[in-house]
């Protein structure tokens, strides 16, 4: 979209009044609902999603209940419409951090993350992904499967682009001296990428070979992987993958390309050979520099080569990794040593500006020693390097090593090799306190040296000037408190080994003979003097680093002073300052993420040479992983940094849009109100630790039952248990997980488990059959929702689901099969264990973790557990004014509740802008369209090549090729990425250029795309319909990947399919008609008051037809609610309220009789008195409520101790002492409720009772309260007063159906009630003074000829039916009517009145609108053909065809929905479906054949 | 290091086995065990149940006398007698009102032994003093009922699934199985009035601990040590099936991969012979 054509619509605002757009906190269903009601009745929506994509927990979902639609089916379009709607910005990753302001005009900052992927740039290719090689557990589909560190979080998501997800970098990674990625080489080698791998390592260690062997990897310490069980095997990995290079280099010659050098450049030398000199000159070359490296020796390497035996290192790797150097083009002079063959002056002399020395400590330190002077006394690092230069030093049979660091056990290993039967070492130190390294000692002693350690030499003894032995003493302490070398000698402690060789190892040193004045280096102790950040000497220009300058250290500390001395050289020749920045700051290293289970796996050890083979000589003791396990090993990697930062993806994306430099940014968004849906998370499993989540494979949640039930999900849709991978035989869903639960602090019941439940079982049973068995286990049954008690009855009857009503406490697993033991009560009340091969643990509901911090940031108060304080009688508003909440953090709920509640909230939003309505939303003009009709079609192909989706399997140049030939193609050209914003201009381009007058791409999907080339040509001034796609992609090249050459030919049939249909296709106009913006609203209850007021408070005209001459329906009955709320004071102020609206006509006593019309323009006969009289207008809400049933049984009506909820109800509020004296009180509950007849929950009964029971418990304490009951369905909060009438003694006592209690006539007029107790399995006789019936509620009988009136749909049991259960629980099919209250089913008060809001906010989506477009694919009916059948009549899922005063059938084009059902069904082919036409689509098939 | 250390009266008595081992690791660990002076019943048998200013006052006495000899952490081996300490602590903590006489401010860090060799010495020194590794064992770890509950006065964290003991055991180079019955009730002194339950209950460790492939059983508790080691032979007759399962503390198992000169004496005491076991894996 170009800003040209892009009309902002100027700020309008009246003064004083709010912003006339909202903000939405959460794109999942409730997000989503709320965002579309609010951007379609005229506002500005900001719609802020942490995750990278919106969809909500909905998207996860397999099926939803009860209708077992597929839940991304239902919201895939919903999605769609969020992201084309274009006055809702969608912003993800992204979190609030603040509110300032007042309602109207609220500032809200919002911070934006890192995404790391530019979202104009990405055309989701997925080329990005293919080449990640961090796998890490996917979040989407609960960790039961692996995505990238970039993805895209599932494939519907919008927007349609990938992410790249980062932590902390991996402590390997901060704490590598020479700073590799290691994480990234892990992976790379986890992935099969040895190459890739092993250029990452040499990108900072030039000697992967050789660290691969001798590092002592200070990054396994750290690993996380250490915190679960052992680190993971780094430096074996980094061994195996520049072995496997090598092999592969050394089989196909490869040479190195030489860098240029650069001859502006200065020279520089480096004086030293080993891995600090060599990684300064190589850094060098790299840069351009020419760089000379003298060493003193005749071969390089240094310390790797005389100080490292060759049974940890062998030469051949040392050759290979200085070979990988030198071929760069160093320039090397070996033999030449300083001081005596040249100086540091003659360096300079010889035009190197600059110089680094880094020339090791290459001899041993020798110290003064008793004894030391004999024959047969030698000194450690020159043993080493003699025998390394294949000298063969005189060695006895009996050798004492002296020293207890890494070269005592080397030499001592190394006289093993040389000959010596017997070796011993004698340290200072005790065992744990060696400097060696623990596995040398090991290694050391599974060869059979011996350990004397705490043992100080004291003399060593000789005979005829030979040594004979050494005399120990006991050394009792090493160090000082201060941790000092100070060693403390116990003298009258001694010992005394024989021997005839004495090798001292105490330390090495460096040679600084050269040192006069022509090399004025100044010393440091042993050393040289050098700055430990530059590695700067006293003299300008020559810098030092390595061992000479710190001690002996490691390999790659060296490495790591290599790569600094480069640095400085640099700075130093440029000029720069040498030291600015170069001070590393601290950074945090990433943690072990907890959001998984980890099960532990050991760890690979390599193998070693048998001990009895090392014998005399230098094989290798370690050897390299083998393929397998060196991948096997990478994979115990836990990618705690997640993205590596390898930038494999950077290289794989063709468009650029990978970006590894973004940064959080923070921005400020003005808006007049807030709607919050942050949604909620899953109890946390591990918190109910007797169940063994994490622990037990096969112990799983139900939303990853959830993503295994999904065809999208980690098994393809197959059930299959974790362990194995098997069909599981027996399935147990265990429910309450982290509901009513008071141990863990979640008191309150999570509304959803027990049918989401039920559905699983449903959904296993229904793909198995008897394949497999499920059980469930529970407490009470909650299926409360419409139409639920009927899909539990269908799991119970049809489909064998198993319920057990018994709480488990804990779970067993079975060794090898890992099946899992359930201890339970069964049904015959006998204590029974049973295995099951999964087991489903139905999670509660937690508010999500993100809207802690979010109800902070917003200010307003939340209740104990997380979720938005409740406000009395007023659903969906929070404790600060304009802030509202939808969804689950107002409670758990299940889809359409949250549906209603989002549309609800939109509504109070509204209302409060309503002066500000279109203020801020735009509108995009286009240029007029050219007229097409009767010219020869003109046709424009465009070939994706989708970077390498397409292009690498079809040969796209050849389809380009191809439709050239075809007739009608002006023009064809191929693109990279068709979709992309430069090819959209190019597009346009051509338009006009060629003249096109049809456009065809062949590419990926219509359903994410053609919008998009839609709008493009109608920007270039084409009708939006002379357009057709062309599929090659997810239908061709993915699915025949293996098949280039047929999947190039079909990619051509489908290519010229496209063209052909192209050609017959037509413009298709639509038309704008005037809306009505009146509404009629029938019903004056709660829900209809509440209805008729939010419309007039959003500014239209209202009538409210009332059939009764009395407002307030059942409301007028109701005292008080569970809760506390007075809701017959809430409805005389809503009566007085809208009596006083001059926007609200009341017509009381009148019917509706019959309406016409369509959507924006009915016109309704109401009839009063007898006369009647026509309203029109542009919406209709139905809010027709409901009846209490009237019961026959247990005496009702017969006795008059018996009386139903209502009227117990309003004997308390009225006349509360007659009360006072009663001392027993039964209650009685499904009362025409759950029955045959009537398969539905009341849903209000519970709650009825139980404040009853409360309320007569406050007038008397010692009354006796039994409540008969079935299942006690106190839902989310309302379970608080469940526990509370429990805690005060009031008696729950349950009934099955088939064993309803028996009510007679008892004595004193007292009733005589038997209940049968299953645990007993005998009837309990009980008298009562009172039996209050708990009575269902029933639809309204009026409901029923309302709905012949409207043509409106019932359901089984006579409610209104909905146009969706799941999505659209307001709306009807008919379009522009819409639906609340107890006319939808049963509900409490509050749940109508948030019901009549969110109707209200669904009917503002069309009366908001001044004209409303009609046309574009529809029906049209052809008159002369039609016989006037009704087939079309009947068949139309939404209403819409009629049979006119012509007597033939009409479409109305407001009103059809474009389904194409009726042109399939017409017997006459009367109808057509423009836009799909028979010759558009007869056009596509004749071209196969032709 | 020095700690307080109440070895209550199983380590005196049936469990001399588990005192011995014990305080021969913990020598060669470098750690002083200090024997708490005077020290009296912890009223785990029965006290605890009879009267209430019996079953704190107890374990309190002894809890006072290492705070009054100075030290900050004390170990218990025995679950019970640490069991009971822990109750007393929360009581005096929570209720000080019932018990005005006994005068105690906490200060003493009453430690199990397992988590106080995991914590307070540390599995990289063990891994030092480790001479022989008891690779290729295979073991069930066997906690008890007691050490790790109620979490509210033990403080324990993974009272479901322990993992301290395995760890430590995991070290020593054993093959620590994974098995679900690692707190579950052996029928403790039950074996005193109500035998058969004792047998049903501890027979079913027996059979879950062979179906998980171990080979012998490692506990910390001595009571559980008993009933399970003393009632093998009876159960064996009972559930018609053989059973041979060394039960040892895992202090002896510790001793023997530390080379500690000892073990044959311990393992003499077991009424289930370990050395054929240990012989075979030759750690004997």
């Amino acid at each position: 979209m170009t800003e040209s054509n892009v009309v902002e619509l100027k700020d309008k605002r009246k003064s004083g009044a709010g912003v006339g757009a909202v903000m939405v906190v959460g794109g999942g269903i409730a997000g989503m609902q709320s965002a579309l009601d609010l951007a379609n009745s005229g506002f500005k929506v900001y719609l802020v999603e942490r995750n990278t994509a919106i969809g909500g927990r909905m998207s996860q979902l397999d099926k939803t209940f009860p209708t077992n639609d597929c839940a991304m089916c239902v919201i895939s379009p919903k999605l769609v419409e969020v992201d084309k709607n274009l006055n809702i910005e969608i912003i993800t990753n992204a979190e609030v951090m603040a509110l300032e302001g007042e309602v109207g005009n609220f500032d809200v900052t919002v911070r934006q993350h890192p995404r790391y992927v530019d979202l104009e740039k990405c055309t989701s290719c997925g080329d990005c992904f293919k080449v990640c090689p961090v796998s890490i557990p996917n979040d989407f589909n609960y960790n039961l499967d692996e995505k990238n560190a970039v993805y895209k979080r599932y494939p519907q998501g919008i927007p349609n682009a990938y992410a790249i997800t980062k932590a902390e970098r991996a402590p390997c990674v901060l704490t590598c001296p020479t700073g590799i990625n290691v994480q990234g080489y892990v992976a790379l080698t986890g992935d099969g990428k040895f190459e890739e791998a092993y250029k990452l390592i040499t990108e900072r260690n030039p000697f992967p070979s050789v660290c691969g062997r001798v590092c002592h990897h200070p990054c396994e310490e750290k690993c996380n992987r250490g915190e679960i069980d052992e680190p993971v095997a780094i430096n074996n990995i980094k061994r195996f993958a520049s072995e496997w290079v090598k092999k592969k280099r050394d089989k196909e010659g490869y040479l190195p390309e030489k860098p240029a050098i650069d001859p502006s450049k200065p020279k520089i030398a480096i004086v030293g050979g080993g891995p600090s000199g060599l990684t300064c000159a190589r850094d060098l070359i790299l840069d351009g520099y020419q760089v000379s490296l003298f060493e003193a020796e005749e071969k390089l390497g240094g310390a790797m080569r005389f100080g490292i035996p060759k049974y940890r290192l062998m030469e051949e790797y040392l050759d290979w990794d200085i070979k990988n150097i030198v071929d760069l083009g160093l320039d090397v002079k070996t033999g030449k040593r300083l001081g005596k063959d040249f100086t540091i002056k003659s360096l300079k002399e010889n035009g190197y500006k600059a110089v680094y020395l880094g020339i090791g400590l290459p001899v041993a330190r020798k110290v003064p020693f008793k004894g030391a002077d004999l024959n047969g006394v030698l000194w450690g690092m020159d043993f080493l390097s003699s025998v390394s230069k294949g000298d063969k030093p005189k060695l006895g049979k009996k050798v004492v090593v002296i020293g207890g660091g890494n070269v005592a056990v080397d030499v001592a290993m190394t006289a093993k090799r040389e000959g010596a039967d017997e070796v011993s070492i004698v340290s200072l130190e005790c065992r744990e306190e060696m400097p060696a390294h623990e596995w040398e000692i090991q290694d050391a002693v599974d060869e059979g040296v011996k350990l004397n350690p705490s043992w100080g030499p004291d003399e060593i003894l000789g005979k005829d000037g030979k040594v004979t032995g050494i005399k120990l003493v006991q050394c009792t302490c090493v160090f000082d408190p201060n941790g000092k070398f100070n060693p403390q000698f116990d003298k009258t402690c001694e010992n005394k080994i024989d021997a005839d060789t004495i090798i001292i190892a105490i330390g090495q040193a460096a040679d600084l003979g050269w040192i006069n004045d022509d090399s004025p280096v100044e010393k440091q102790g042993g050393g040289i003097k050098s700055d430990s950040l530059t590695l700067s000497t006293n003299v300008e220009g020559i810098f030092c680093g390595g061992d000479v300058a710190y001690g002996p250290k490691s390999v790659v500390e060296a490495i790591n002073q290599g790569h600094e001395a480069a640095e400085s050289i640099r700075r130093f020749v440029e000029g720069r300052n040498i030291s600015e920045g170069r001070k590393k700051p601290d950074r945090e290293a990433a943690k072990v993420p907890k959001d998984r289970p980890y099960y532990k796996r050991k760890r690979y050890v390599a193998d070693k040479t048998p001990v009895a083979d090392r014998k005399g000589n230098y094989k290798e003791v370690e050897h390299t992983f083998d393929e397998m396990a060196a991948v096997d090993e990478a994979k115990r990697c836990v990618a705690c940094g997640i993205c590596s930062e390898c930038l494999q993806c950077v290289v794989a994306c063709l468009p650029g849009a990978i970006d590894h430099s973004q940064v959080a940014e923070d921005s400020s968004i003005r808006v007049g109100t807030v709607v919050l849906a942050p949604g909620f998370d899953l109890f946390d499993a591990y918190k109910k630790p007797e169940y063994g989540y994490g622990q037990y494979q096969n112990v799983i949640t139900s939303m990853e039952m959830e993503r295994t039930f999904s065809a999208s999900g980690p098994y393809q849709g197959h059930v299959s248990r974790p362990s194995d991978k098997k069909l599981p035989a027996r399935i147990a869903w265990l429910q309450c997980v982290g509901s009513r639960d008071a141990t863990i602090g979640k008191e309150y019941c999570s509304s959803v488990c027990c049918t989401y439940a039920t559905k699983q079982a449903t959904l296993a049973k229904d793909h198995y059959g008897d394949k497999v068995g499920a059980t469930i286990f529970l407490n009470d049954l909650r299926t409360f929702g419409k139409g639920f008690d009927r899909y539990y009855n269908s799991a119970v009857q049809k489909y064998g689901v198993r319920y057990v009503k018994s709480f488990i406490s804990t779970i067993k697993e079975v060794p090898g099969t890992k099946n899992l033991l359930i201890k339970y009560i069964n049904e015959e009340g006998q204590l029974v264990e049973d295995e099951f091969d999964l087991v489903v643990l139905s999670m509660g509901l937690v508010p999500s973790e993100s809207s802690k911090d979010l109800a902070e940031r917003m200010k307003i108060d939340v209740n104990e557990y997380g979720f938005t304080k409740r406000q009395d009688m007023r659903p969906g508003e929070t404790s600060r004014k304009g802030i509202f909440v939808a969804g689950v953090f107002e409670a758990p709920k299940d889809i359409p509740e949250t549906v209603m509640s989002a549309s609800s909230a939109a509504a109070l939003s509204s209302e409060l802008l309503s002066s500000s309505r279109g203020t801020m939303v735009s509108n995009k003009i286009y240029p007029e369209e050219k007229d097409v009709t009767g010219r020869e079609p003109r046709v424009g192909v465009f070939v994706c090549h989708c970077g390498i989706n397409i292009a690498g399997v079809v040969d796209v140049p050849a389809v380009v090729e191809y439709a050239r030939t075809i007739p009608g193609v002006v023009h064809v050209e191929n693109n990279l990425f068709t979709c992309s914003t430069d090819t959209q201009v190019k597009i346009k381009e051509m338009i006009e250029e060629h003249d096109l007058t049809r456009v065809v791409v062949a590419s990926c999907s219509p359903r994410t795309h053609e919008p998009l080339f839609q709008d493009t040509i109608m920007e270039a001034g084409l009708n939006k319909y002379l357009f057709d796609m062309a599929n090659i992609r997810d239908q061709c090249s993915w699915v025949h990947a293996s098949n280039h050459g047929n999947a190039t030919e079909k990619a051509k049939d489908l290519v010229r399919m496209s063209i052909a249909r192209v050609k017959t296709l037509e413009m298709l106009h639509e038309l704008p008609f005037i809306v009505n913006q009146d509404a009629l609203v029938i019903g004056g209850g709660i829900a209809g008051l509440t209805a008729a007021l939010g419309v007039a408070n959003q500014g239209y005209m209202t009538h409210l037809v009332e059939i009764t001459e009395e407002l307030g329906g059942n409301a007028r009955h109701l005292y008080y609610t569970l809760e506390g709320s007075e809701p017959k004071k809430y409805l005389a102020d809503l009566i007085n309220k809208v009596n006083a609206n001059e926007k609200i006509k009341v017509h009381l006593k009148s019917k509706v009789i019959k309406y016409s019309g369509h959507v924006g323009n009915f016109t309704t006969e109401i009839e009063k008195d007898g006369k009647r009289d026509s309203v029109t207008h542009g919406a209709i809400i139905v809010a027709t409520g409901g009846v209490e049933y009237k019961p026959v049984e247990y005496l009702y009506g017969k006795n008059d101790h018996v009386l139903t909820q209502v009227e117990l109800e309003k004997r308390i509020a009225e006349n509360s002492t007659s009360l006072q004296q009663v001392k027993s009180v039964t209650m009685i509950q499904c009362v025409g409720s759950r029955d045959a007849e009537h398969p539905y929950c009341s849903r209000y009964c519970c709650s009825a009772a139980i404040k009853n029971a409360l309320r007569l418990k406050e007038l008397n304490p010692d009354m006796n309260i039994n409540i008969l009951y079935r299942d006690i369905r106190t839902y989310a909060f309302k379970e608080l007063y469940y526990k509370k009438a429990r805690d005060l003694g009031i008696n729950f006592l349950s009934y099955d159906e088939e064993k309803k209690p028996e009510v007679s006539a008892g004595e004193g007029g007292n009733l005589k009630i038997i209940n049968y107790d299953r645990g007993l399995k005998a009837g309990l006789e009980m008298e009562s003074e009172l039996l209050v019936l708990s009575a269902a509620i029933r639809s309204n009988p009026e409901a029923k000829m309302i709905a012949q009136a409207l043509k409106l749909p019932n359901d089984a049991d006579n409610f209104f039916l909905e146009a969706h259960m799941k999505l659209r629980p307001l709306d009807f099919a008919n379009v522009g009517v819409f639906l609340c209250g107890l006319a939808h089913s049963p509900k409490l008060v509050e749940e109508s009145i948030s019901q009549a809001k969110g109707a209200v906010s669904r009917a503002c989506t069309v009366l908001s609108k001044h004209e409303m477009m009609v046309g574009g694919i529809v029906s049209h009916v052809n008159e002369e053909h039609c016989v006037a059948c009704l087939t079309c009549v009947r068949i139309c899922p939404y209403g819409v065809p009629k049979i006119n005063n012509k007597g033939v059938a009409e479409i109305a084009e407001a009103s059809c929905q474009g389904c194409g059902n009726c042109v399939s069904a017409c017997p006459r082919k009367a109808i057509e479906l423009y836009h799909y036409k028979d010759d558009q689509i007869i056009s596509k098939c004749e071209v196969i054949y032709a | 290091m020095k700690v307080s250390y109440y070895p209550g009266c199983s380590l005196h008595g049936t469990g001399r086995e588990y005192a011995e081992s014990t305080e021969a690791v913990f020598k060669s660990l470098g750690t002083e065990l200090v024997e708490i002076e005077d020290w009296n019943c912890c009223g785990a048998s029965s006290g605890h149940s009879r009267n209430r200013d019996v079953a704190v006052g107890l374990p309190a006495r002894n809890l006072l006398l290492a705070k009054k000899s100075g030290f900050t952490d004390m170990v218990i081996p025995c679950s019970a007698c640490f069991q009971r300490t822990k109750v007393a602590e929360h009581e005096l903590k929570n209720h000080p009102e019932m018990f005005p006489e006994i005068k105690y401010d906490g200060g003493v860090h009453i430690m199990d032994i397992v988590t106080f060799v995991s914590e307070n010495i540390g599995i990289d020194t063990i891994k030092k003093k480790i001479k022989k590794h008891l690779d290729g064992l295979k073991a069930v770890t066997y906690y008890g009922c007691l050490t790790m509950r109620h979490p509210s006065i033990t403080g324990s964290k993974d009272f479901e699934n322990p993992r301290n003991m395995d760890a430590l055991l995991t070290a020593l180079g054993i093959d620590v199985l994974d098995w679900s019955y690692k707190t579950d009730c052996c029928g403790g002194s039950l074996v005193l009035t109500r035998p058969d339950i004792v047998w049903e209950l501890s027979g079913r460790l027996y059979d879950k601990a062979i179906e998980a492939g171990a080979e012998c059983i490692v506990t910390l508790c001595p009571l559980c040590q008993g009933n399970l080691d003393q009632q093998q032979a009876e159960i064996s007759k009972k559930n018609n099936r053989k059973y041979n399962l060394p039960v040892f503390y895992f202090t002896e198992l510790m001793g023997l991969a530390m080379g500690e000169g000892d073990v044959n004496t311990w393992f003499k005491r077991h009424l289930v012979d370990p050395t054929a076991l240990l012989k075979s894996k030759k750690f004997l």
